[in-house]
C-alpha cells in the first residue's frame, strides 16, 4: 500500500507588451492563479490516480484512473484545449457566432467595423474501460465527445470581383464509441476491433450580405455532417517455424451521409438535385511474416491493399460540370532483411512496390513506386554507433490521354491539359541518411544526423486536341522539376560535477523547390529557397547541498524563405516568405524547503516575429489597390508578432 | 536468456540498496507485491548466483546501451512475460524491432509509474521531431495536447510509420471529422492522402502545409489562366501590382472549401 500526491500553486503576471492570438494558439497563459494536483495511489495490486492541470483555466485538463494490475484499468478524462486564431479582428457583419451575416442597408467603412476574436474552444471528454477476462480473453470499450464551438477565419468569394473575410461559426460535436475484444496468448491473437463515430454540425451553410450588392445574400456550404463506422479483425501466428510471427488485419469502414441542400440555395435552380448521399467505403487488408531463421538474419516480407471505393449518389448540377466519384486503390508490397555481420555491423537491406490505380483523376490514373534501401549501423566501438542508409525511389505514372482531352475545355487548339500533379507525377528520389552516437565519457551524450533528400521529377506530360502525348512541346506548361532538403540535427548531454547538466540540441533544414512555367507569352521559372536554425540550450545547477537549483533554458529558431524568379527579367524576387523568428527564454529557482514542500520563483521570456510578403503592408479593404475587384479581410494572420514577459511563483507540496 | 525462477530471500538490496527502495514503487513493483506474483530482480537480470561472487555485468544479465546483452535479448526478455498483451502482439512487425530499439529505451523499469515521456523520450532517436515540433505551425505537441502514442503505436503496427490507423487519412480524421466528407465536390488529392499539402509533425509554412500557397496550388494546378501565375513580390499588398491571387492567403481567398463542398453546384471549392 502507499500514496504520493501532491498540489502545485502558482500566481503569474503576464507583460504582453506586443500581443497576438498566436501566443496563445493552444494555451492560456493570462494573468491570475494556475495549479496542477495530483494522486497517485496503490494497494493490494489495485491501483488509483488523480490528475489535474491548468485548473480553471482554458486550456484545464482532468484525468481520474484505476484498475487492478493484470484484470482491469479505467480512466476518464476531460480536457479543453483553446485554439486561438486573432485577436481583435475586424468585421462589417452583425450575427457573429451564428450563419447569418448581415450588415443592414449599406455594407459599413472598415472604421465602423465591429471587433471581435476568431477562436474556437474545444472540449473533450469520455471515458475507457479495459478488462482481461479470464486470460486469455480481453475486451476494452470507450466513449469520447469532442466538442468545438467558436468562430473561426474563413474567405468566402461569389463573383470574383468580390470576396470577404468572415467568421465562420463553429459548432460541431463528434461522438466516438471504441470496442475491441480478443483472445491473446504467447501463440495467437485474435481481436474483432470497431468505431462508431457521428460527426454533427450545427450549420449545413453560412450566409452573408454581399459587400458590393447589399440585397444579395451569398452562400457557402459548411463541413457535412457524417457517420463513419469500421469494423476490424486482427491476427498474429507466433512461434511458427524459422522463428517465425504472421500477422494480419483488415478492416471495412464506411463513412455516410444524407445531405439535404438547403432550399435557399435552390429557389432559383428547382430542377437541380435536392439531395445527396454520401457513400464511401475502406477496405485495408494488411500482413506481415516477419522470421528469425538465425540469430543473425532477420526478415520481413509484407504486403497491403487499400480499396477506397465510392458510391455516393449522382447530382444533377447543370451540364457543364460532370459529377466525379473520385476512388482509388493500392497495393503495397515489399520485402526487408537484415544480417550482423561481424564486428558488430548489421547490414539492412529492403525494396517497397507500391501500385496506386485511380478513377476519376484521369490524369493520373496510375503511378507506380519502387523503392530500394540499404541501411548499415556500426557499433563495434562501444561508445560509439555509426548509422548510414541510402534509399532510391523510382515513380512512374499513367494517364488517360483520352480523357484529358475531354476534359480540356474551352475544346481549341492551343487549349492542353498540363499534367505535371507533383505528387503523383513520375520522379526519382534519392536519399541518404548519416548519423552518429557517441558517449566518449560516461558523462557525456552526443547524437548527430544529417539526411539529404533530391528528387528530380519527370518532365510534365501534356495532352493535345489531336490526342497526341507529348512532352514539353507546348507552351503553358508548369511544374516542380526539383526538390532537394537537407537537415542536420544534433543534440547532447553533458553532466557535470555535484549534479548540474548541460543540455542542448541544434537543427538545421533547408528546402530548395524548383519549378518551371513554359508559358509562351510570359515564361519562368521560380525557386523558392528555405532554410530554417534551431537550437536550444538549458542549463541546471544546483546550490547549497541541492536545496536550491537554477534552470535556465534557451530556445531559437529562425526561418528565412526566398523566391528567385528566371528567365523573365521582370519578375520581382520576393525576400520574405514565411520568415519568421522564436525566442523563448524559460529561467526559474526551485528551492527545496522541506523534502515535501519547495518554492519555484520563475520568469518566461518570448518573442516572436514573422513577415511574409503577402501580408506585408496589409490593408483591410483592397479597392484602392485592387479595383475593379474589392477584397475585404478580417485581420486573421496579418499581425501574428508578441513579445511577452511572464514573471511566477509557485509552491509545490508533495507526499 | 528465459527469466530465472526467483531465489529465495534475494538479497540483491545489500548492495543495490538504492534500486531496490525505488523498486518497490515502480510499476512492476507494485503490480508484482500487490497481486502476489512471484516476481522479483532475477526475473529479469538472471540468477544472481554468479554475480554475488564476481559482481561484474559479465556475470548478470543487464540493460541499457552499455548491456552486454543484445538489444533483441534484452527486449526478448520484456515479451517473455508480456507476449499475451495484445498491445505487442505486432511488436516483431514494428520498426522498433528492425532498428533494434529496446524497451528500456523508453520505459523505466526501476522508477515510476512507467509512464513514458512525451515527446521528450521520443526525441531521444527521432532528432529532426524536436525542431518539427515546435515549428510556427505545428499541432499542440508541446503544448502537452497531442502526444507521439495519439498517432504512433510504438509497439508496432502494420500500417507505415507505425500509424494507428491503417493510412494517414483514416488516421486524420480520428480528431478531423470535420474533414472527412463524403463531399459532393471533392479534391482528390485530399481525398487521397493528407500529408500531400500537410506536413503532420510541423511546418513553417501556416496551416501545416508543405509549401507556401501559391506554390503548393501551382505544382499541380497549371492551366494558363491565374493559377500559373507569377506572382511576384510586386503582387502583395506593397509593390505597385497587388492581386487577388497572391495578397493575404492567396489562392485560399476564394478556394477555401479546399477539403471539399458540399455547395450545390461545382464552383471550385469556392463555396
Amino acid at each position: 500500500t502507499g500514496a504520493s500526491g501532491g498540489v502545485k500553486l502558482g500566481v503569474r503576471g503576464l507583460d504582453d507588451t506586443k500581443a497576438s492570438a498566436k501566443f496563445q494558439e493552444y494555451r492560456d497563459l493570462d494573468d491570475g492563479a494556475f495549479g496542477k494536483i495530483w494522486l497517485d495511489s496503490f494497494t493490494r495490486g489495485y491501483f488509483f490516480g488523480i490528475e489535474g492541470k491548468n485548473m480553471g483555466l482554458d486550456d484545464q485538463s482532468y484525468t481520474f484512473s484505476g484498475g487492478r494490475y493484470g484484470q482491469f484499468k479505467y480512466a476518464f478524462a476531460y480536457d479543453e484545449t483553446p485554439h486561438n486564431y486573432a485577436f481583435n479582428a475586424k468585421t462589417p457583419y452583425t450575427g457573429i457566432g451564428t450563419n447569418v451575416l448581415t450588415y443592414g442597408a449599406a455594407a459599413p467603412a472598415v472604421a465602423n467595423w465591429k471587433t471581435f476574436d476568431f477562436a474556437i474552444k474545444k472540449k473533450k471528454y469520455g471515458g475507457d474501460l479495459e478488462v482481461s477476462l479470464k486470460e486469455p480473453f480481453y475486451f476494452a470499450v470507450g466513449v469520447e465527445r469532442n466538442e468545438s464551438k467558436g468562430v473561426k477565419p474563413l474567405f468566402v468569394s461569389d463573383r470574383g470581383a468580390e470576396g470577404v473575410e468572415i467568421p465562420e461559426p463553429i459548432d460541431q460535436v463528434t461522438d466516438n464509441f471504441t470496442m475491441r475484444a480478443g483472445y491473446s496468448t504467447g501463440e495467437y491473437l485474435f481481436e474483432i476491433n470497431g468505431l462508431l463515430s457521428s460527426f454533427d454540425n450545427e450549420y449545413d451553410i453560412v450566409g452573408r450580405q454581399d459587400m458590393l450588392a447589399p440585397a444579395v445574400m451569398n452562400y457557402a456550404s459548411m463541413a457535412p455532417e457524417n457517420d463513419y463506422r469500421k469494423l476490424g479483425l486482427k491476427f498474429a501466428r507466433k512461434h511458427l517455424p524459422y522463428n517465425s510471427t504472421l500477422a494480419a488485419s483488415a478492416s471495412y469502414a464506411t463513412l455516410e451521409n444524407d445531405l439535404t441542400i438547403d432550399p435557399v440555395l435552390l429557389a432559383a435552380n428547382p430542377a437541380y438535385t435536392r439531395t445527396f448521399s454520401g457513400d464511401i467505403s475502406y477496405t485495408n487488408i494488411s500482413t506481415t511474416l516477419s522470421s528469425r531463421p538465425t540469430k543473425e538474419l532477420n526478415t520481413k516480407v509484407y504486403f497491403a491493399y487499400l480499396d477506397k471505393e465510392n458510391d455516393a449518389s449522382a447530382m444533377r448540377t447543370d451540364d457543364v460540370n460532370t459529377f466525379e466519384k473520385f476512388q482509388f486503390d493500392k497495393t503495397t508490397a515489399g520485402v526487408e532483411a537484415s544480417y550482423n555481420l561481424p564486428r558488430k555491423t548489421k547490414l539492412t537491406g529492403g525494396y517497397d512496390f507500391s501500385d496506386t490505380n485511380r478513377h476519376d483523376r484521369p490524369e493520373f490514373q496510375g503511378t507506380t513506386d519502387h523503392s530500394m534501401t540499404v541501411k548499415v549501423r556500426n557499433n563495434l566501438l562501444e561508445k560509439l554507433t555509426l548509422k548510414a542508409q541510402y534509399q532510391r525511389l523510382m515513380r512512374t505514372y499513367d494517364t488517360d490521354n483520352a480523357r484529358l482531352i475531354h476534359l480540356a475545355h474551352p475544346p481549341d487548339p492551343t487549349s492542353y491539359i498540363k499534367v505535371s500533379d507533383f505528387d503523383a507525377n513520375g520522379k526519382k528520389m534519392d536519399k541518404i541518411k548519416l548519423g552518429m552516437e557517441i558517449l566518449p565519457h560516461d558523462n557525456v551524450d552526443l547524437g548527430l544526423e544529417y539526411t539529404f533528400t533530391k528528387n528530380d521529377y519527370d518532365q510534365p506530360m501534356t495532352a493535345e486536341p489531336d490526342n497526341t502525348p507529348d512532352i514539353l512541346e507546348n507552351p503553358g506548361i508548369r511544374a516542380r522539376q526539383k526538390d532537394d532538403r537537407h537537415g542536420l540535427n544534433l543534440d547532447f548531454l553533458l553532466r557535470l560535477p555535484r549534479q548540474a547538466q548541460l543540455s542542448g540540441y541544434v537543427g538545421y533544414e533547408k528546402r530548395t523547390v524548383k519549378s518551371q512555367v513554359q508559358n509562351g507569352t510570359a515564361p519562368y521559372s521560380q525557386s523558392v529557397e528555405d532554410d530554417l536554425w534551431a537550437y536550444g540550450l538549458t542549463g541546471k545547477m544546483p546550490f547549497m547541498d541541492n536545496k536550491l537549483n537554477i534552470i535556465v533554458g534557451w530556445d531559437y529558431q529562425k526561418s528565412d524563405g526566398e523566391s528567385e524568379f528566371g528567365i523573365a527579367t521582370n519578375l520581382a524576387n520576393i525576400a520574405s516568405v514565411a520568415d519568421y523568428s522564436k525566442h523563448r527564454l524559460d529561467a526559474k529557482a526551485v528551492y527545496s524547503y522541506t523534502r515535501m514542500m519547495d518554492f519555484t520563483v520563475g520568469y518566461q521570456y518570448e518573442k516572436y516575429e514573422y513577415t511574409d510578403y503577402s501580408y506585408s503592408g496589409f490593408i483591410h479593404n483592397t479597392t484602392a489597390l485592387l479595383a475593379p475587384t474589392d477584397l475585404f479581410f478580417s485581420g486573421a494572420y496579418a499581425d501574428q508578432d508578441y513579445e511577452s514577459n511572464l514573471g511566477y511563483l509557485l509552491v509545490k507540496y508533495g507526499f | 536468456l528465459a527469466p530465472a525462477a526467483v531465489a529465495a530471500g534475494e538479497d540483491c538490496n545489500q548492495c543495490h540498496e538504492e534500486v531496490a527502495t525505488q523498486f518497490q514503487n515502480s510499476f512492476h513493483g507494485r503490480a508484482w507485491t500487490g497481486t502476489g506474483s512471484a516476481s522479483g530482480c532475477q526475473s529479469c537480470h538472471g540468477s544472481a548466483e554468479r554475480h554475488q561472487n564476481d559482481p561484474s555485468r559479465e556475470t548478470i544479465i543487464t540493460f541499457g546501451k552499455n548491456s552486454l546483452q543484445s538489444a533483441e535479448e534484452q527486449s526478448q526478455l520484456c515479451i517473455g512475460c508480456h507476449d499475451t498483451s495484445a498491445n505487442l502482439a505486432f511488436w516483431e512487425m514494428g520498426a522498433h524491432q528492425s532498428n533494434d530499439v529496446r524497451c528500456t529505451d523508453c520505459h523505466s523499469i526501476h522508477t515510476g509509474k512507467n509512464a513514458v515521456r512525451q515527446p521528450e523520450t521520443c526525441e531521444g532517436c527521432h532528432r529532426s521531431i524536436k525542431t518539427q515540433i515546435n515549428k510556427q505551425s505545428h499541432h499542440p505537441i508541446v503544448e502537452g495536447k497531442v502526444k507521439c502514442s495519439d498517432c504512433h503505436n510504438p509497439h508496432g503496427t502494420l500500417a507505415k510509420s507505425m500509424l494507428r490507423a491503417e493510412n494517414t487519412n483514416q488516421l486524420c480524421y480520428t480528431c478531423h471529422a470535420d474533414k472527412r466528407g463524403p463531399f459532393i465536390w471533392e479534391h482528390t488529392p485530399v481525398e487521397e492522402d493528407c500529408s500531400i499539402c500537410h506536413a503532420p509533425h510541423g511546418s513553417r509554412y501556416d496551416k501545416l502545409l508543405t509549401q507556401r500557397v501559391p506554390n503548393l496550388c501551382h505544382d499541380c494546378h497549371a492551366d494558363r489562366r491565374h493559377h500559373d501565375g507569377p506572382y511576384d513580390a510586386t503582387t502583395g499588398f506593397i509593390g505597385g501590382s497587388a492581386s487577388e491571387y497572391s495578397v493575404g492567403r492567396s489562392c485560399l481567398n476564394c478556394h477555401s472549401r479546399i477539403h471539399g463542398s458540399t455547395y450545390f453546384q461545382k464552383v471550385g471549392f469556392t463555396k
